[in-house]
């Protein structure tokens, strides 16, 4: 057998290798360490409690947590995705809360509604407190491997998940969660690395929760121009094995790409002379801890700046004439599409042939570090060509580039063949979330994370799945878009998705999801009662509103006023504490919203017994008999699992839905 | 479902009206309303209150149109078909009256504060089936039934499509999709300095010219219904088979000019005629279809196309030939289930087809079999003149709820603080997509991914 070499740990391992082994069998297995694969773990061990066994196995411990592409978390609509995973208890918002290095609230001259807070963030610190608070979740084992195989086998004849196939280098990672949890809280260190002696690595981890978190990395090609590398990501491997597994356990798979841009070398950018782009001077944290007892420092580190350049007419001239060079325009890739909201340089340049110019800013990817983000020109053309782009810019002339931009296309798995619970239609037990369900985005993938983690521990303990509504969170609407219509790019998050957009605000995520949370197994005690306290307070405040008489009327009604600011409701409620104002804050939101949240309450409760309505899985839909052939094809192709599901598909015509609501009540029935 | 859930489910649903039966094809005709507290909603409503038992009465509708008598059926819940309160009245069979009660029934409920709407299709027996009072079997019968029906619905909506009413609806709906775009692009894409959005005072006088051309079309849509009530059956055939002496023998008199002369009639030639008691359809004689127009004939083709155009517009196509002479093909387009073949001038010759209807209009024999058969086939038929009117109230209901948010989005805009600059952008685009959604009927609704598709395909969106 195989021991751990205690040596070089600061601290004993928790469990041995051999208990681990012996036992065989985890409750859940996440497969990945990014931002999905770390918001599994966490949610799956927060509904199984503390003598759960949860597995994350990862190609690589060290860069769980890693930020691929841009260091910043948040933004427009992402933002309130963060807001709504910390609600229930996640990771991320804590994270960036940690390290971040400039914050900033998007839209703040518009409603309430579609603001977003940002924050770059530092990449390495960000990284390393992902690890850290993953680490102090008991019953986590991080496992160092490939996944190449899945294995299943028939249950009362449905095919289920029993157990993944590791590669032959699989080694254990264990971290004691007590001894890391004493670290410091943004501790720039990462989880130390346990290895198994070569040869004595297990091959097989048995589960009944398999969730698979592949990000770019299933059958991963990497291009800088002509040249192509195996790889999700610059220096890492590729997945081979599980992309065949799922293709074989009769999964349709696609294919598609993202970019990246080059990295600079600060020192060598005219950094002074080029226009700052400052954060806010007072940030808004994305997690209602920070702040509060136990996360009184907010921010926690040093606030830094960005810059701005631009592109120039001769750098277009140079793409331009460069293009057959590009393999996104020579037929190298075979992606069809990189998402139209984040197009490469080159893009650019061609679809808006008459611009001379396009912005590039300049994101610090940390505080310790001199690399540089150029974001703005994410680009697969060949090193030569990236050279004169990076040198053509102001400010840049004489710029290091670090790291040259690449292009990255992967296998992923159509998302019509999951539920809204992130499992697969196909195979019980088996979950996928992030990018290989066709998204982009650290926030999409950590929400879909979330939902993954939480339904997997969920059905294990033979409790009821859990969809997230449309008007709950961005979360639903994320879930719902994907298992609804057929994505042509990379799916991204937008505040225009959510219809009801209005009832979606980050300032708001506790009060629509942290109770709901708690009962579901994400949320913890401290965070409910948390929580309590604030909806006790801004229902006292909410009371001394009406009560407070102004200018011979309630201060509420003063309130509803657009051109009235609430700092000066609350100054005029004579409340002056930080918490308190920002709670006078929400609620002058929620009483600007009132007329709209009524209208579309009314038209909720109409249509809610429907909507989470639920489609047997054992429900032939192609049999349903009277549907026209357009509705039935949406069936066979989506296998919608909810009422609310069906009604969305395209094709799905009224009278289609009368006929699946009475073939669900026979079937119910017979 | 538990009996409580069944009544919890009734009480917080809105009250749905709509037309019982089809215009023009009976004496009487029945508006049908079920949902909580008729009695109350419906107040305004008839001359005589309802009473607070079953009963089976002469009353009288007070709508716009006037005072109409009528016969009320009224089952308080949860006695009735739906289990809810039900309401059926007997009212003259006139579309405009039918309109009007229907009006005057949704405007009483209004007026008592009751939420009430047109009723989809197969509503009623969903909720009867809901609340206990429809077995399993027959619901899904009705269901089954009201999904054909609605075919039908659909098929006439795309009809209506072609039409002018539709291709208006859906440029308005096009043009509010585009403002959307230009708005939300300021709320989706701020971050990125390229983006210029609409500018408030831009916006407004956009929105309130899209809500006059809607409320211009509302007129028109009602105009349309009137012109289109009745089903089409369309002689159809090549040149000289006979067609119009054949159009003639069925009407009964002489409304054509025929003449052994190639291309006698150019226009279309329409005439109402009662087939049997129960049906009646527009009789529509064209053009001889020639496949191949002889040259320097432009006229010849033009009305060739007319007769296309015809055909396929048609519910049904009688197809002519002549008996001494091969059967013509028929034109692309036209399925066989739309068609009835009919054999000429059997006076002159012995067909040697077996699958049609001889006629010859010179003797006059086989014209009361050719009637019987049109009858039977229109009857199978969904008339398109009931889905036209079982479609249209419910569009012109959605015209008017497009409107109504169309003008409060443009208030909203116009309240803006500053004329450049958007505070409250959400708003305004909450209630530009209600709007849009209201047209789905027309239009086909909203979709978030084609408002992106605008956004990228004019901006260049993106760090």
């Amino acid at each position: 057998m195989y021991a751990i070499a205690t040596d070089r740990l600061p601290f004993a391992p928790m469990h041995s290798a051999d208990e681990i082994m012996s036992a065989g069998h985890f409750d859940v297995v996440v497969v990945g360490g990014g931002h999905a694969g770390a918001e599994a773990a966490r949610a799956a061990l927060s509904v199984l409690g503390t003598d759960a066994r949860v597995a994350l196995v990862t190609m690589d411990p060290t860069r769980i947590g890693a930020m691929s592409c841009n260091p910043a978390i948040g933004g427009l609509a992402k933002g309130q995705l963060v807001c709504e995973i910390d609600a229930l208890g996640g990771i991320m918002g804590l994270a960036a809360d940690a390290t971040g290095i400039m914050f900033k609230m998007l839209n703040t001259s518009k409603g309430a509604a579609v603001r977003g807070p940002r924050a770059q963030c530092d990449k390495y610190a960000y990284a390393a407190e992902v690890q850290r608070l993953l680490s102090t979740l008991p019953g986590l084992h991080v496992i160092a491997a490939t996944v190449d195989g899945i294995e299943t086998t028939m249950i009362d004849g449905v095919r289920t998940v029993c157990g993944a196939v590791l590669s032959s280098a699989a080694h254990f990672v264990n971290a004691d969660p007590t001894a890391i949890a004493q670290n410091a809280r943004h501790a720039s260190q990462a989880i130390p690395i346990y290895r198994t002696p070569a040869g004595a690595a297990p091959t097989q981890l048995k589960t009944t929760q398999l969730i698979l978190t592949t990000g770019t990395f299933m059958r991963a090609l990497m291009h800088v121009g002509e040249q192509k590398s195996e790889g999700g990501r610059i220096g890492e491997g590729s997945a081979i094995g599980i992309s065949a597994a799922l293709k074989s356990l009769g999964f349709e798979v696609g294919r598609l790409k993202t970019g990246t841009p080059p990295r600079l070398r600060a020192g060598t950018i005219r950094w002074d002379e080029l226009p700052i782009q400052e954060g806010d001077a007072d940030p808004t944290p994305f997690s209602n801890l920070s702040g509060t007892a136990g996360f009184e420092r907010f921010p926690t580190l040093a606030q830094t700046s960005c810059r701005v350049t631009e592109t120039t007419s001769t750098i277009h001239d140079a793409i331009r004439s460069n293009l057959h060079r590009a393999p996104m325009y020579s037929g190298q890739i075979d992606a069809e599409c990189g998402p139209r909201y984040c197009p490469s340089i080159e893009d650019k340049v061609v679809r808006f042939a008459d611009r001379t110019q396009h912005h590039v800013f300049l994101e610090p990817e940390g505080l310790y570090t001199d690399e540089i983000y150029a974001n703005g020109i994410s680009t697969s053309l060949p090193a030569d060509v990236q050279d004169i782009i990076v040198h053509g810019m102001h400010g840049c002339e004489n710029a290091e580039i670090l790291r040259y931009g690449y292009a990255v296309e992967y296998d992923m798995v159509w998302p019509h063949q999951i539920d809204a619970t992130a499992e697969t239609k196909l195979v019980k037990g088996l979950f996928l979330a992030g990018q290989i369900n066709g998204t982009s985005g650290y926030e999409e993938a950590a929400a879909q994370g979330l939902v993954a983690g939480l339904n997997a521990a969920r059905s294990l303990r033979a409790l009821s799945p859990v969809r997230f509504g449309r008007d709950e969170a961005y979360i639903g609407v994320l879930m719902d878009d994907l298992v609804t219509r057929a994505p042509r790019e990379p799916y991204r998050m937008f505040t225009s998705r959510a219809e009801h957009r209005l009832l979606l605000r980050s300032d708001n995520a506790d009060a629509r999801l942290t109770a709901r949370g708690a009962e579901i197994g994400l949320v913890n005690d401290p965070r409910l009662q948390l929580w309590q306290q604030r909806s006790a307070r801004m229902e006292s405040l909410r009371a001394s509103l009406s009560k407070t008489s102004y200018q011979g009327a309630p201060l509420y009604d003063f309130a509803k006023r657009p051109d009235i600011e609430p700092r000066e409701i609350a100054r005029l409620l004579d409340v002056s504490a930080t918490s308190d104002v920002a709670l006078v804050d929400r609620i002058c939101n929620d009483i600007r919203y009132e007329g709209y949240i009524k209208r579309s309450a009314a038209e909720l409760r109409r249509l809610k017994d429907a909507e989470h309505a639920i489609i047997p899985r054992t429900l032939d839909l192609g049999a349903i008999q009277g549907m026209r052939r357009e509705g039935s094809e949406a069936l066979t192709k989506f296998k919608p699992q909810t009422l609310g599901q069906a009604s969305r598909l395209a094709g799905i015509s009224p009278s289609d839905l009368a006929l699946i609501a009475l073939a669900v009540r026979r079937h119910v029935r017979d | 479902m538990t009996n409580t859930a069944a009544s919890s489910r009734a009480s917080q649903a809105s009250i749905v009206v709509a037309r019982g039966s089809a215009p023009g094809r009976c004496v009487r005709a029945i508006v049908r309303a079920s949902g909580p507290s008729l009695a109350h909603a419906f107040r305004h409503a008839f001359a005589h209150p309802l009473p607070a038992t079953r009963c089976h009465e002469a009353n009288r509708m007070m709508t716009a149109a006037g005072e109409i008598p009528c016969i009320v059926l009224w089952m308080p819940a949860p006695a009735s078909f739906t289990g809810e309160d039900c309401l059926e009245a007997l009212v003259p069979s006139n579309p405009v009256l039918l309109d009007a009660a229907v009006d005057a029934l949704l405007a009483s409920a209004a007026k008592q504060a009751c939420a009430a709407r047109h009723a989809n299709a197969g509503e009623f027996a969903m909720r009867a089936f809901f609340n206990g009072r429809l077995e399993l079997a027959a619901a899904e019968g009705l269901a089954a039934a009201i999904a054909a029906t609605d075919d039908a619905e659909l098929a006439a909506a795309r009809m209506l499509a072609s039409g002018a009413l539709a291709l208006e609806a859906n440029a308005i709906a096009d043009a509010a999709m585009q403002c959307l775009a230009l708005v939300e692009v300021g709320i989706d894409f701020s971050d990125v300095e390229d983006v210029t959005a609409i500018t408030p005072e831009a916006l407004a006088p956009q929105l309130r010219a899209l809500s006059l051309r809607l409320e211009s079309i509302s007129n028109q849509g009602a105009r349309e219904d009137r012109a289109s009530a009745v089903s089409r059956v369309v002689l159809f055939g090549p040149p000289n088979v006979g067609k119009s002496s054949l159009f003639n023998a069925i009407v009964g008199h002489e409304r054509t000019v025929t003449a052994d002369e190639i291309g006698t009639t150019r226009d279309a030639i329409v005439e109402r005629v009662q087939f049997a008691k129960d049906i009646t359809a527009g009789l529509i004689d064209v053009a001889g279809y020639a496949a191949k127009v002889v040259d320097g004939d432009p006229l010849a083709a033009v009305a060739s196309q007319r007769a296309l155009d015809e055909v396929r517009d048609a519910d049904l196509v009688l197809m002519c030939d002549v008996a001494h002479q091969p059967m013509t093909e028929l034109p692309q387009g036209v399925e066989g289930s739309r068609v009835l073949r009919v054999i000429t001038k059997c006076d002159l010759a012995t067909p040697c087809i077996v699958d049609a209807i001889f006629t010859s209009a010179l003797a006059s024999t086989g014209i009361d079999a050719l009637k019987a058969q049109i009858a039977r086939r229109l009857r199978r038929l969904p008339s398109r003149g009931a889905a036209l009117s079982a479609v249209l109230p419910r569009q012109a209901a959605a015209i008017a709820e497009a409107r109504a948010l169309l003008i409060e989005a443009a208030v909203t805009t116009e309240s803006e603080p500053r004329r450049t600059h958007w505070t409250r952008p959400e708003e305004t685009a909450s209630l530009l997509r209600a709007a849009i959604e209201a047209l789905r009927p027309i239009s086909g609704g909203f979709d978030a991914d084609d408002v992106l598709g605008r956004v990228f395909a004019r901006f260049c969106i993106g760090k």
